[in-house]
C-alpha cells in the first residue's frame, strides 16, 4: 500500500471506530501508531512518534486555557450568573410574542460569554425556561427547540473550548479565534431573534396557542444592578482584558476564574465542598481534553508523514475545483460527519486534512476555523446524535417531552444556522475583521 | 471469582482517587500562580519569573495525574450513541462491544507505558543520582550535598538563569498515568463496564458527553 492508501484507510478507521464507541483519544492514537509503523515499515519510528506525542502533547502554555475557562464556566454556573441575565432580558421581552424565547436567546448569548461550553448552558436554560415556557401554553417543541438552539452559541461566542480546540490544531492564536468568535456569535444570536420575532406575526401558532403573558413585577434599581453588573464585569475583565492586550488568554482565564470565585462567594453560592467539586469536575474536563489534543496531535503528524493532506489538495487541484466547490464539499462533509460525531472530534479530524488546501488557496484561517466551528456545531441539533439535544431531555426530566419533540423543535434553528454559515462564508470580513 | 477481582481492583480505585486530589489542588495552585503574576506584573511591574514553565509543568501533572480516575469513571471522550444504542438493543452484545473498547483501551495504553518507561529511565539517569556523573562535580559520599548537586544535573526544561526545573518527576507522573490506566483498562474489561459501583451508568451517559460539547 502506499502511504496516502495506508493515510486515507486510517482516516476511515478513525471514524469506523470513533463511531462504534472506541474512546477518541485512543483510536486516533492506536491507528496513527499502526499507520505510521505500516508506512514507515519500522516499529521505532512509530514509537517514537507516540512517546513525543504523549511527553510533549500537553507542554503548550496556551493549553492552559482550558482548565482556566473550564474551572471559570463552571463557577458561574454556580453562581446563578445564567438565572439572573434571563430574569433581566425577561423583563425586557415579556410583552412580546415568544418573548421568553427571546429572552432565552438573548440570555444565552450573554451567558456564553463567560462559559465556553453548549453543555452548561444547555443545562442552566432548560431547567428555568422550559418550564417557564410550558407554564405560559408555549409549544412544548418551539421552548426546548429555541433552549437547544441558543446552546450552540456558548460554543461560537468567546471563550469557548472549540475555538481554543481549533487554535490548537491549526496553530493559531487563542486570542485570534476568540475576537473573530464575536461578531459571528452576534449574527447568529440576532438571526435567532429575528426568527422568533418573524414567526410570533406571521405564525403564531408554532410559538404556542393562547399564550399567557407573564406579569413581571419590574426590577428595583439595585435588583437590576445586582443582577447585570457581575456578568458585565467578567465579560469586560475576560474579553476587554485579551482585545485590550493586557492580559493573554491564559491570564484571562485565571481572572476571570478567580473573578467568579470571588462573585459566587459574595453571593453565598460556595461552599468549600462546591468549590472542591468544581475543581474535581475541571480537572476529569481538562485531562480528557488535553489527552484528546496530544493524541490529535499525534494523527494530524501521522497525516502529514502519509502526505494525505497534500495529495488532497492536488487532487482537488487537479480537478479545477475553485473556492465555493471546495466550500459545498467541506460544508457537506461536516453536516455529514455531525450527524454521527461529536463536535470536537470532527474538528481534530477535518481540521488537519484540509488546512494545508486552505493555505495554498490563500485562505485565512483563523476565518476558516469559524466557519468550521459552526459548521461542526450544527451536528449538536441534529439526529441520531445531537448532543445538546440528549441534555436538554436528559435534564428536562418531564415525560410530555420526547427527544423527538427535542430534535423537531431544534431543526428549524439548525437551519438557521446553516444560513448564518453559508452569509459568513461569503463575507469573511465578518469574522476577521475585528482583527485588523 | 469477580468478587476477588473487584478486591484486586480497589487499590487501583484509591491510587487513582488519590492522585485525582493532588492533580485537582495543582489546579488551585495553577489559578493561584497565574493571578499573581498577573497583580504582580500589572500593578508593581514585577513579573514572575518562569511563569510559562510552571504553568507547563501544572498542566503535565494535571493532565496525567487526573487521568487515570478519569478513566476509571468512564469518562474518556468518546461518542456513545450506537454504544447505548446496542445495550437497550442486544445488551449481551452491547457487554462484548464495550469490553472490546476496553481492551483496546488497555492495550494502547500499554504501549504508551512501554515507549515512556526508557524515557522516564533516561531523565532520571541524567541527574546521577547513585552512578558516577562522566563530569562535573563528583559525589562526596555526604548525602544531602550530593542529592543537591544531583539535582543541579538533571535534564531540565525551561531557561537556564530564569527557571529550570528537572524533568524526571513529570516523566515519572506520565509513566505512573498511563500504567494505571492500561491497569484500570483491564480490570474494565474483567468486571464489565460497569461492574464497579463508583462508575455507574448514568454518570457515563451523560456525563461523557459533556465534557467537550
Amino acid at each position: 500500500m502506499t502511504p496516502v492508501e495506508v493515510g486515507s484507510l486510517s482516516v476511515l478507521a478513525i471514524v469506523f471506530l470513533v463511531y462504534v464507541g472506541v474512546y477518541i483519544p485512543v483510536a486516533l492514537g492506536l491507528v496513527s501508531f499502526v499507520s505510521i509503523w505500516l508506512i514507515s515499515g519500522k516499529s521505532i519510528l512509530a514509537f517514537n512518534f507516540l512517546r513525543v506525542a504523549v511527553g510533549d502533547g500537553v507542554t503548550e502554555y496556551p493549553f492552559a486555557t482550558i482548565p482556566l475557562f473550564t474551572v471559570m464556566g463552571l463557577l458561574v454556573s454556580r453562581a446563578g450568573l445564567g438565572t439572573d441575565i434571563y430574569t433581566v432580558l425577561n423583563r425586557g421581552f415579556h410583552k412580546l410574542t415568544g418573548g421568553v424565547g427571546m429572552a432565552t436567546v438573548g440570555a444565552n448569548a450573554v451567558f456564553a460569554a463567560v462559559t465556553g461550553s453548549s453543555i452548561a448552558s444547555a443545562s442552566v436554560f432548560t431547567r428555568i425556561a422550559v418550564p417557564e415556557m410550558r407554564k405560559l401554553n408555549y409549544d412544548k417543541r418551539f421552548a426546548v427547540g429555541v433552549v437547544a438552539g441558543s446552546s450552540v452559541l456558548g460554543m461560537i461566542i468567546p471563550p469557548s473550548a472549540m475555538l481554543i480546540i481549533y487554535s490548537f490544531v491549526s496553530e493559531q492564536s487563542v486570542g485570534d479565534m476568540f475576537l473573530a468568535g464575536i461578531v459571528p456569535g452576534l449574527i447568529l444570536t440576532a438571526a435567532y431573534i429575528s426568527w422568533i420575532f418573524i414567526s410570533g406575526y406571521l405564525r403564531p401558532s408554532y410559538i404556542g396557542k393562547n399564550i399567557d403573558k407573564a406579569f413581571e413585577r419590574p426590577l428595583s434599581l439595585s435588583e437590576l444592578m445586582d443582577k447585570t453588573v457581575p456578568i458585565v464585569a467578567l465579560i469586560m475583565l475576560v474579553l476587554g482584558g485579551i482585545y485590550t492586550g493586557w492580559l493573554t488568554p491564559v491570564e484571562a482565564g485565571a481572572s476571570g476564574a478567580l473573578f467568579s470565585v470571588i462573585i459566587a462567594v459574595l453571593r453565598r453560592r460556595m461552599t468549600w465542598r462546591g468549590l472542591w467539586e468544581t475543581a474535581i469536575e475541571t480537572g476529569h474536563i481538562t485531562a480528557s481534553i488535553l489527552f484528546l489534543i496530544a493524541m490529535a496531535s499525534l494523527y494530524s503528524r501521522m497525516l502529514g508523514y502519509a502526505g494525505l493532506p497534500n495529495e488532497l489538495d492536488a487532487f482537488l487541484q487537479q480537478r479545477n475545483f475553485g473556492f465555493i466547490e471546495v466550500m459545498i464539499i467541506y460544508v457537506l462533509l461536516m453536516l455529514f460527519l455531525g450527524t454521527i460525531l461529536d463536535t470536537a472530534s470532527i474538528i481534530l479530524i477535518v481540521v488537519p486534512l484540509f488546512i494545508t488546501l486552505m493555505e495554498t488557496m490563500g485562505m485565512n484561517l483563523v476565518w476558516f476555523g469559524i466557519i468550521t466551528v459552526i459548521g461542526a456545531e450544527i451536528g449538536l441539533l441534529t439526529p441520531p446524535l445531537g448532543i445538546s439535544c440528549f441534555v436538554i431531555k436528559a435534564s428536562l426530566n418531564d415525560p410530555e417531552v420526547s427527544l423527538k419533540d427535542v430534535f423537531f423543535g431544534a431543526f428549524p434553528f439548525a437551519m438557521i444556522m446553516l444560513l448564518v454559515l453559508i452569509f459568513l462564508i461569503a463575507f469573511p470580513v465578518l469574522s476577521i475583521g475585528i482583527l485588523s | 471469582m469477580m468478587i476477588a477481582i473487584s478486591r484486586l481492583y480497589l487499590p487501583f480505585i484509591v491510587v487513582a482517587s488519590y492522585a485525582n486530589k493532588i492533580g485537582t489542588i495543582v489546579i488551585f495552585f495553577l489559578v493561584a500562580t497565574m493571578n499573581y503574576d498577573v497583580v504582580a506584573r500589572g500593578f508593581f511591574h514585577a513579573p514572575l519569573n518562569g511563569v510559562v514553565e510552571v504553568v507547563i509543568f501544572s498542566l503535565i501533572l494535571i493532565v496525567f495525574l487526573q487521568l487515570p480516575d478519569v478513566v476509571h469513571h468512564n469518562r474518556l471522550t468518546r461518542s456513545d450513541g450506537f454504544l447505548n444504542f446496542i445495550y437497550t438493543r442486544a445488551p449481551s452484545i452491547g457487554d462484548v462491544l464495550s469490553r472490546s473498547i476496553n481492551a483496546i483501551g488497555c492495550l494502547f495504553m500499554g504501549l504508551i507505558a512501554w515507549t515512556m518507561w526508557p524515557d522516564f529511565l533516561e531523565s532520571i539517569e541524567s541527574c546521577h543520582f547513585i552512578t558516577a556523573p562522566e563530569f562535573g562535580v563528583q559525589h562526596t559520599g555526604e548525602l544531602w550535598t550530593d542529592l543537591k548537586v544531583a539535582f543541579g544535573r538533571c535534564d531540565y526544561f525551561g531557561t537556564p538563569g530564569i527557571f529550570t526545573a528537572p524533568w524526571w518527576p513529570a516523566k515519572l507522573a506520565i509513566f505512573f498515568s498511563v500504567t494505571m490506566c492500561c491497569g484500570i483498562f483491564l480490570f474494565k474489561v474483567m468486571l464489565g463496564p460497569y461492574g464497579d459501583s463508583a462508575a455507574s451508568k448514568s454518570d457515563a451517559s451523560i456525563a461523557v458527553k459533556g465534557t467537550l460539547t
